[in-house]
């Protein structure tokens, strides 16, 4: 088919279009007014529900520790969130949205901070849950602000002897 | 002009198996001349003005339209054949002269031969009262001379005739048949299939009587009254193709 005659069909084809009410409304109309309606729609529900979100207060379970009382004390001094005490069924607990999630601090912690050893602090939550994924932010925002204060306590006397130098 | 020869078309049925829709038909119009192909329905003229049309390819066989043919060049075919059937349908939300008008520049035409062919149609097809109404407003005789004047937007030489007033009131059927006989006296080939013995009676130069797909006769109307000794087409038609009803009723 030549390109004289497409035109000529797509210029038929318009004009049929734009002449049934149906077409328009459903191809022109309907988008023109739901489109805008739906997005702001859909936007506010997200805002609601992360708003809704961010006001509570986590409940996040605390696994081991009892060597490392600096660290734990830390944690229970956040305000965001609520340390509740050890339970076997700690998993159980996630998983039906009572805790949102668990840190577990492994033994002598503290000691081996202390003696510039590297250790791993873990932090289970419901991924894809927006509640428990707010917990594990606000756990995960301490234990990195706790990293750098030991990271520049260890720093500051080398700092101080490179100044002196 | 139209040369058929041995056109064949056979369709395949889950249930019945082969079915030869039209079987090695011959024949020739030519230009000036109208031929009918009278048949009763199911008898193959739809079928063989299809494939004259190139809207079907023939099983076997071929024809040529103006030299053309059917199968080797379909486009050519085309450009000089007007088509015209009853169940020709319009596009519903364009008006009578936008449907025109697009055939017609779907056929090449430039816009001033366009609205030339289209005044001429219009006035001699009686259409000026309707040429801005939307085609689903139109009446059924409306309709169908928004359809003949489609069919002869491009002035095309051939013009082929698929029961053209089934379903027409008296009126409008006169009118398509005065329009037929027109078409003749300009010198174009016209081929028309009908199962009105009146129409064919007053309109043919030459008869075609197909049954089952099989041309069973041709001649004008004087040389079929002559060979079936009956003065009636009706007469003739039955003394044609009664044989072939009672061979099919015994297969």
């Amino acid at each position: 088919m030549s390109l004289r005659n497409v035109g000529i069909v797509y210029r038929k084809e318009l004009t049929e279009a734009i002449r049934d009410r149906r077409t328009v409304i459903s191809t022109i109309l309907v988008p023109l007014l739901l489109f805008p309606v739906l997005s702001v729609g859909f936007g506010s529900l997200a805002v609601m529900l992360v708003g809704k979100a961010k006001e509570e207060v986590p409940k996040v379970m605390l696994r081991g520790g009892q060597d490392s009382p600096d660290v734990v004390r830390g944690l229970k001094k956040l305000e965001k969130i609520e340390i509740v005490p050890e339970t076997p069924d700690w998993k159980d607990q996630i998983i039906n949205k009572e805790i949102r999630a668990a840190v577990e601090i492994p033994p002598g912690f503290q000691a081996d901070v202390a003696q510039q050893k590297q250790d791993t602090v873990n932090i289970y939550d419901y991924e894809g849950e927006l509640k428990s994924e707010f917990a594990t932010d606000k756990v995960e925002k301490y234990l990195k602000d706790y990293s750098d204060t030991v990271v520049k306590d260890r720093l500051a006397p080398v700092m101080q002897r490179s100044m002196t130098i | 002009m139209i040369d058929a020869r041995g056109l064949s078309k056979r369709f395949q049925d889950k249930k019945r198996g082969e079915i030869r829709a039209v079987d090695n038909v011959s024949f020739q119009c030519q230009p000036g001349k109208i031929y009918g192909l009278l048949g009763a329905n199911g008898a193959g003229k739809t079928t063989t003005l299809r494939m004259l049309a190139t809207i079907l390819e023939p099983t076997d066989g071929t024809a040529t339209v103006c030299g053309y043919d059917v199968v080797e060049h379909p486009e050519k075919v085309r450009a000089n054949v007007g088509f015209l059937s009853t169940a020709t349908a319009l596009y519903r939300r364009l008006t009578a002269q936008e449907f025109v008008e697009y055939f017609g520049r779907l056929n090449g035409l430039d816009e001033a031969t366009l609205k030339k062919r289209i005044d001429i149609i219009f006035d001699r097809l009686d259409m000026n009262g309707f040429r801005d109404r939307r085609c689903d407003k139109l009446s059924t005789g409306m309709m169908q001379k928004t359809s003949i004047a489609r069919t002869l937007v491009h002035d095309p030489p051939v013009m082929i005739f698929d029961e053209p007033t089934n379903g027409l009131d008296i009126m409008t059927a006169r009118t398509i048949t005065s329009f037929i006989r027109e078409c003749r006296n300009n010198g174009k080939t016209v081929i028309f299939s009908t199962h009105i013995m009146s129409e064919v009676e007053k309109l043919c130069d030459t008869i075609g009587i197909i049954q089952s797909g099989k041309l069973l006769v041709e001649g004008t109307l004087a040389q079929l009254r002559d060979k079936y000794a009956e003065h009636e087409l009706e007469e003739i038609f039955v003394k044609v193709v009664t044989p072939h009803y009672v061979a099919e009723e015994k297969n």
